[in-house]
């Protein structure tokens, strides 16, 4: 069976590598600053908020920013600023534990798939093909749609349709692992393939999990946002940015900013998390390749 | 040559199976009756409703409803459950217009991508790499449909230069593919709008390796003018890396056609599998979806034969 395989490029490390001219630190603070700012503002934010994010009060619909109410009120006289909190709480959390089991699916696959190799390797990977033909959004869709939008089945149809793309990369840097010399020595001390993997292959690859996990959770999130804002993700009346947008998007003519403020939250956040993952990519592994 | 293809094309037969499996797996173990959103129960009496039930052919063992709905499928007698057409029909009507867009978007991204990418991978780490850097994580992270919908606020009803939803001018039918350009412009550019982003990634990161081979140190020590290094020996080999994106992408296109389809109103495949999906129309539903998987197949399959193609380097082992 003939396989077609692309020659293997040879980089040059030094080359390909601009000069440093920030440290490691000051690369990764930027996002790492953003991510902690909104993780913050969700997770206390809440309690400073004199309003519940689901009270409504018609009487004070669609009310312009105030100091009453710091971003104003949608169009059923709910606190902006309540909502946002509430939902971002929703929308972080669904990327963050997508992630996990993402990443979860994505290394004990990707390792035993590449530390085993042969058919083993195999089997694993026509798996991890076969999963990767669905159009994961259209599937994501039809299972959303079948069975109803709660958080928790958001979040384990997220995380079981991504780990391909994990599983892929992270078998990709265990092969390269599996031949080096202290694996061969701790075989050769009888160490079993288990503990092999735990304790030598995995602290090896980690920073490519770290980096692609990182990533991941801004995709997840605005998954669960584009889903949330076609109506099949968070069900009102629990907020979510997406769901928010999508509210805002009916009064866009007049009060555009029920738009814009669940957008920059998306918007602020998925960058946090992508341009952090790019520079711990920069950090942790110097050889670039692109990310997905 | 030959062989290899045909074995690759049977190779996806068994990964087709298994899409048509789960996708009726998942529709079958939904809760509900289909056959309830078809007539409301509380007007039907027993026997009207096992009628009905029986006429849709829901009584049969599963095994048999499956083969019947892929035997209808391939021979396009396979019904919707709501309008009573052909599923294979609808999927025909929704795709040109979902094609259109997909091929325009993908195509305006190439060119984004393809420009951006290597204009930033000229000077790594310079000003102009660090700001169109910036610009694709900035174009990532924000949401398309948000996108969309201030591109519909300010460019159709703001400045009433464009049209706001549907693809043809009313009374129109059929798909006319002049007067339904305006109607294309905003989704092709919210399809693209993230995808180039994606595609000046690949760029980027493939001409900043190609611009470090001994060949280019090779054709930049003759003498050649830097535009004819970078056309001719840095471009060409970037390309290889930026075609095997055409594979990733797809899905991702196919997923982007749900949202701008409805948020634009463009009867495409993506609207009526969000529409099939949430009506329990089995049958619209896996014919959308056995079509997009094939989809997803082919072009895998097509960027295996461009890649070769490009590059003769990269032919059977």
């Amino acid at each position: 069976m003939a396989v077609i395989t692309a020659p293997r490029r040879r980089t040059f490390m030094i080359a390909a590598r601009p000069a440093r001219s920030r440290s490691d630190l000051a690369r990764v603070a930027p996002a790492a600053a953003l991510v902690t700012i909104v993780a913050l503002a969700v997770a206390f934010g809440p309690l400073l908020v004199a309003y519940a994010p689901e009270a409504q009060s018609i009487a004070e619909r669609l009310r312009a920013p105030t100091a009453d109410h710091l971003l104003g009120t949608d169009a059923f006289g709910r606190d902006v600023l309540a909502r946002l909190l509430a939902g971002g709480r929703i929308s972080l959390a669904i990327g963050l534990l997508s992630m996990g089991i993402t990443v979860l699916a994505g290394v004990a696959v990707g390792a035993v798939a590449g530390y085993f190799g042969g058919s083993v390797d195999a089997l694993l990977m026509r798996a991890t093909e076969l999963v990767m033909v669905f159009p994961t959004f259209f599937l994501i869709i039809l299972i959303v749609a079948t069975f109803g939008g709660s958080v928790a089945l958001l979040i384990l149809v997220i995380g079981l349709t991504s780990w391909p793309v994990s599983a892929r990369i992270i078998r990709g840097e265990v092969l390269k692992t599996r031949h080096r010399d202290f694996v061969l020595a701790a075989r050769a001390v009888g160490a079993s393939s288990w503990r092999i993997i735990a304790r030598h292959v995995l602290p090896n690859v980690a920073a490519v999990v770290i980096v692609s996990a990182t990533v991941r959770v801004g995709t997840n999130i605005l998954i669960e946002a584009g889903l949330s804002y076609l109506g099949l993700g968070v069900q009102p009346p629990l907020a979510s940015w997406g769901n928010m947008v999508a509210d805002g998007a009916k009064v866009i003519r007049t009060e555009w900013w029920l738009t814009a403020i669940p957008a920059l939250a998306i918007f602020v956040t998925v960058l946090g998390f992508n341009i952090g993952g790019e520079a711990l990519r920069d950090v942790l592994d110097p050889r670039r390749r692109p990310l997905r | 040559m030959t062989r290899y293809w045909a074995g690759r094309i049977l190779q996806s037969v068994p990964l087709l199976f298994f899409v048509s499996v789960v996708v009726f797996g998942v529709m079958r173990l939904a809760p509900g009756d289909p056959s309830t959103l078809l007539a409301d129960p509380a007007y039907l009496n027993e026997a009207q409703r096992a009628d009905l039930h029986r006429s849709l052919g829901l009584d049969d063992p599963l095994p048999v409803q499956y083969l019947r709905t892929m035997g209808g499928l391939v021979s396009g007698a396979l019904l919707s459950f709501r309008t009573g057409q052909p599923t294979t029909e609808m999927l025909a009507n929704a795709l040109p217009v979902t094609a259109a867009v997909a091929l325009l978007g993908m195509a305006l991204a190439a060119a984004l991508g393809l420009v951006a990418g290597s204009a930033a991978a000229r000077h790594p780490g310079g000003r102009l790499d660090r700001a169109l850097g910036l610009a694709m994580a900035g174009a990532i992270a924000f949401p398309s449909f948000v996108l969309a919908l201030f591109l519909l606020r300010i460019f159709a009803e703001g400045l009433h230069l464009l049209p706001a939803s549907g693809v043809r001018p009313l009374g129109a039918t059929g798909f006319d593919p002049l007067a339904s350009l305006p109607y294309l412009v905003l989704p092709v550019i919210v399809t693209a709008f993230p995808l180039s982003a994606v595609l000046a990634r690949y760029t980027r990161d493939a001409v900043r390796e190609a611009l470090d081979e001994d060949y280019v140190r090779t054709a930049r020590g003759k003498g050649l003018a830097p535009p004819t290094v970078m056309r001719r020996h840095v471009l060409r080999n970037a390309l290889v890396a930026v075609v095997s994106v055409i594979g990733t992408i797809t899905p991702l296109l196919l997923g982007g056609s749900v949202i701008v389809e409805s948020l634009f109103g463009l009867p495409g495949v993506g609207r009526i599998t969000v529409a099939a999906a949430l009506q329990r129309d089995y049958p619209v539903v896996m014919t959308t979806a056995l079509f997009s998987a094939v989809l997803v197949v082919l072009a895998n399959l097509v960027t295996d034969f461009v890649y070769g193609l490009v590059d003769p380097r990269i032919r059977l082992a």
